[in-house]
């Protein structure tokens, strides 16, 4: 265990720890800038640790739930999304008596 | 040409799929989308015709989502707990996962029951204070620049990469504890 904790410590060094990992996971998925040496250290992190790999690909999933697009959903029928007839009506009045306003 | 009478049967469904799962309910989204489509019909004389109308309808959505969270922002802050970053701080271990933290459960590679993943998901996005829900809600429209959001917030772009780091990790953590999983 002791070795195992030495190892990890020394490997930081050259690499970069968990924290600081997941700081470039975050920012590599949020399309911020990344110096080429630090992305090099974070992708050999990503390559050996289980958990950050598991934080990326979970984080790229909510990410991706985040922002689905409506297509997205239109391929999948469980997910097909629509406004009901009420609440189109109501917008559609509305759409009406505020175009007399504009004028238009 | 644009023809307001025909928004709501052309782009209706698509706006309301568009925003339905940016934010907590099913009535919050109806309400946004016809915000858009009369803020669209105060603003026509800006449409200038070089995007298509659906492209300067959602950009228009996205507007009055941000705002959502903008007034959401603005409320009066509940008590909410402040967040631990989820690793050792110091030791030999220092900067790596604390073993009881480190993401275990729900499989990101398996399919998820999207519905079901929401509902966790906006509940994790509720425990997020205010103006960090807000910085995260503007980078996941990507519609503002990084100084917008900085500007808008008051924060430096450093500032803005740690809020970011932190409502990731406590977003991810906490659709964990909620117990999340693909099983269900």
């Amino acid at each position: 265990m002791k070795i195992k904790k030495t190892m990890i410590s020394w490997m930081d060094r050259v690499i970069l720890d968990c924290k600081q990992t997941t700081f470039y996971t975050v920012k590599e998925i949020d399309h911020g800038k990344i110096p080429w040496l630090k992305k090099l250290k974070y992708k050999t992190h990503l390559s050996y640790c289980s958990h950050c790999k598991k934080f990326y690909k979970q984080t790229k999933k909510i990410d991706a739930v985040l922002k689905i697009t409506p297509e997205e959903l239109e391929k999948n029928n469980r997910y097909q999304l629509k406004l009901n007839t009420k609440t189109k009506e109501n917008i559609v009045k509305q759409i009406k008596k505020n175009q007399n306003y504009y004028n238009l | 040409m644009l023809n307001p009478e025909l928004w709501v049967e052309k782009h209706g469904d698509y706006l309301y799929a568009y925003v339905r799962y940016k934010v907590p309910s099913k009535e919050i989204a109806e309400d946004i989308v016809q915000e858009t489509f009369l803020s669209a019909l105060s603003s026509m004389k800006h449409f200038k015709g070089n995007s298509n109308e659906r492209t300067w309808l959602i950009s228009i959505l996205k507007r009055r989502i941000i705002d959502y969270y903008r007034k959401e922002a603005k409320k009066k802050e509940r008590n909410i707990s402040s967040y631990k970053l989820p690793f050792e701080e110091e030791g030999a271990l220092k900067g790596h996962w604390l073993e009881n933290r480190a993401p275990h459960s729900w499989e990101p590679d398996a399919e998820i029951n999207i519905d079901q993943f929401h509902k966790v998901l906006q509940l994790c996005l509720s425990i997020l204070n205010p103006k960090q829900r807000l910085v995260f809600i503007m980078k996941i429209l990507d519609e503002s620049h990084n100084d917008e959001i900085c500007q808008e917030v008051g924060i430096s772009i450093n500032n803005l990469w740690t809020i970011m780091h932190r409502a990731r990790l406590q977003i991810r953590e906490c659709i964990e504890k909620k117990g999340y999983s693909n099983e269900n």
